[in-house]
């Protein structure tokens, strides 16, 4: 049996041991792991399966099939990067926090049951909080807060659906599904931690408030563990092409506005997961290539792209673009490493994102979607607008600041580096990614016309860049996002529900408080039921917390409610 | 780099216009997508984001500490006399 462990569990014990290991020697054994881990991926093969009995139920932690494998290997080489970037950068919690979540990360990957899944799923949103928390202070407290409630009732939606489609089938078996009630609440909990929005603001609020490094992990799994269990759970959803599109457009509009270069790259990972989730829905063959082979290539330029503003972050202390400026020759080898990751993301022919990009694209022109390739096409324009023009226009080449950076140590250079390598390989020999693909492959990226027409974009891209110079300048200021219901709605509400409510208002000297309009009845009839619950009174009485819990708390009761309802319905 | 003034930015896009759609001809692509995408589309991104942000959807970089003081400044009264305002 000893061939058949979990890849997963050599990186989750592997985590355990890392909190005993400190300093160098810690660094070095967070290098391991994930080479071990990748042998390991490297010795399955499809048809492989670990079968454990647990309370009756039959779990199958590790089943292997062409997808599982596909992922299993990036997620290895994800680690392996990151642990080379954050070599001499990242503390024991940030090390045992990374290498168990990309650990529970490989674990979703291989999980061949619903209740392995979940599982996994949690291990993943606890242990991801902690690259948050590293940071230190008190701002990535709250967002790391926040992150987590919203991770947390993710995986509460996922638990119900999987428990409901357990009464209902009496199967735990992960495939694909059909769209019924309970597995519609298995797909919300994926769609949520694949940051669809109106589900996504946990992304851009949480990512950039991590700690360098802990950044470079954050944007590896989560959202590409939630593509992997869409592919597998719910491929040809039609809903899902155009929950894709809008997002990969979303993305875009925000990045536009936004200044802080590392939640611009984040909004980013929204945009570029909308190309994997629209693959999802569209489901053909080359459309689940399309995916599995842009969350490889993603995970790889998107994790040099986070490298390259954290090694400004690092060097310079702030990631706000209104800030940076005049650091091209102060930080040449961090723009020219970032550049390759620019040039990747944007699918410029010869780096890795044209391989995979191109792939979806196709399958959304074979399967005669042209709407679709259209405005995925024009997504592909705010790419290269933002990761290749402004942010680096704004970081490196804006009016120098007068910033002195502090040294970049050589480790976080290497991590670059070889995350370069691997997209300009990636880039150069297709074969190696079409390979591990799940279907056989019969494409070529490189034919000329499409070598051709995607130059011309770029290139027009640039002009109306250069066009609109003018306005692209960074702007101190926020943008409100999905995130702001969570944040300031909530304690808006019970403002005005407390503002109204007959016991507060003041002694009855007129006509009001014997006969309140309509408005105040209804209110305080709703403050009754709300403001009892005891939460209330302790997120009221604690004005500093992240969100409003009562309502998460309320809102999840509610839910259960409606699914105990439903259950007892049908 | 500085912004180009809008004649000579003009002038450039009219022969990049040109060039691409005699490329389009020459190698038998759908004639102007790929100007109308790059060029449309990167201008309308920015125009359209711009306008959106200015509406709707941007506050002063303080936006969310701003809330937060306000709540702390709110806090006492709500458990002294809260209704006294609205009286």
């Amino acid at each position: 049996m000893l061939d058949l462990v979990p890849p997963a569990a050599i990186l989750l014990v592997g985590a355990l041991a890392l909190m005993g290991v400190r300093g160098r020697l810690g660094a070095a054994l967070m290098l391991a792991l994930p080479v071990l881990a990748f042998a390991q991926v490297a010795s399955l093969s499809p048809g492989d399966v670990l079968a454990v009995d647990f309370y009756g139920f039959t779990l199958e932690p590790l089943k292997v099939d062409a997808l599982s494998l596909a992922f299993g290997y990036v997620f290895c080489l994800a680690a392996f990067l990151g642990a080379v970037y954050g070599f001499q950068i990242m503390g024991t919690t940030e090390r045992v926090a990374a290498t168990m979540y990309a650990g529970s990360a490989l674990g979703v990957v291989f999980a061949g049951d619903l209740l392995s899944l979940f599982l996994f799923w949690e291990i993943k949103a606890l242990a991801s909080v902690f690259l948050i928390w590293a940071r230190g202070t008190e701002e990535a407290g709250r967002a790391g807060k926040r992150y987590l409630y919203v991770q947390l009732a993710g995986g509460k939606l996922l638990l119900a659906g999987v428990i409901w489609h357990y009464a209902l089938t009496g199967s735990l078996a992960f495939t694909a599904f059909e769209l019924v009630p309970a597995t519609v609440l298995i797909m919300v909990g994926f769609l949520l931690s694949a940051a669809v929005p109106p589900l996504h603001a946990w992304l851009p609020d949480g990512y950039p408030m991590a700690t360098v490094a802990g950044t470079v992990f954050l944007s590896a799994y989560t959202t590409k563990a939630s593509v992997y269990a869409l592919a597998r759970g719910f491929p040809g959803v039609e809903l899902l092409v155009w929950l894709g599109v809008a997002m990969a457009l979303y993305g875009v509009v925000y990045a536009v506005l936004e200044n802080d270069i590392r939640r611009l790259l984040g909004y980013h990972i929204i945009s570029q997961v909308g190309y994997m989730v629209a693959a999802v829905g569209i489901g053909t063959e080359l459309a689940i290539n399309g995916a599995t082979a842009h969350a490889f290539a993603h995970i790889l330029y998107k994790g040099l792209l986070l490298m390259g503003t954290g090694a400004v972050l690092h060097a310079v202390g702030t990631s706000r673009a209104s800030e940076l400026g005049g650091l091209t020759k102060k930080l040449r080898w961090v723009l020219i490493l970032y550049m390759i990751g620019a040039v990747s993301i944007s699918s410029f022919p010869l780096f890795s994102g044209f391989i995979s990009k191109e792939l979806v694209v196709e399958a959304a022109s074979v399967d005669g979607r042209t709407l679709v390739l259209i405005l995925l096409k024009l997504a592909s324009v705010g790419t290269f607008l933002h990761t290749g023009l402004k942010l680096p226009y704004n970081t490196f080449f804006g009016p120098d600041r007068g910033l002195e950076p502090r040294p970049i140590p050589g480790t976080m250079y290497a991590g670059m580096a070889l995350a370069a390598l691997a997209n300009t390989v990636l880039g150069l020999f297709p074969g190696l990614l079409y390979d591990l693909l799940p279907f056989p492959v019969d494409y070529n990226p490189y034919a000329a016309y499409k070598v051709i027409e995607t130059s011309q974009i770029l290139f027009f891209t640039a002009l109306g860049f250069v066009l609109m110079l003018a306005k692209v300048d960074a702007q101190r200021k926020v943008s409100l996002d999905t995130d702001w219901f969570y944040r300031v709605a909530p304690f808006r509400l019970a403002a005005w529900v407390r503002g109204l409510r007959p016991e507060r208002e003041p002694a009855p000297a007129g006509g009001l408080a014997h006969h309140p309009p309509l408005r105040t009845r209804v209110a305080s009839g709703v403050a009754e039921v709300v403001g009892q619950l005891p939460l209330v009174k302790e997120a009221r009485a604690s004005s500093d917390s992240p969100v409003y819990p009562t309502w998460m708390v309320g809102a999840v009761m509610i839910a259960t409610a409606v699914v105990v309802l439903g259950v007892t319905f049908v | 780099m500085t912004p180009m003034t809008l004649s000579r930015g003009l002038a450039i896009a009219a022969v990049a216009l040109l060039v691409g759609v005699g490329i389009d001809l020459l190698v038998d692509l759908p004639t102007g997508r790929a100007v109308l995408l790059g060029l449309g589309g990167c201008v309308g991104i920015i125009v359209v984001s711009k306008w959106l942000g200015k509406v709707w959807l941007q506050r002063p970089e303080d936006y969310y500490e701003r809330q937060r003081a306000l709540r702390a400044g709110d806090a006492p009264s709500a458990h002294d006399d809260a209704g006294a305002g609205h009286a």
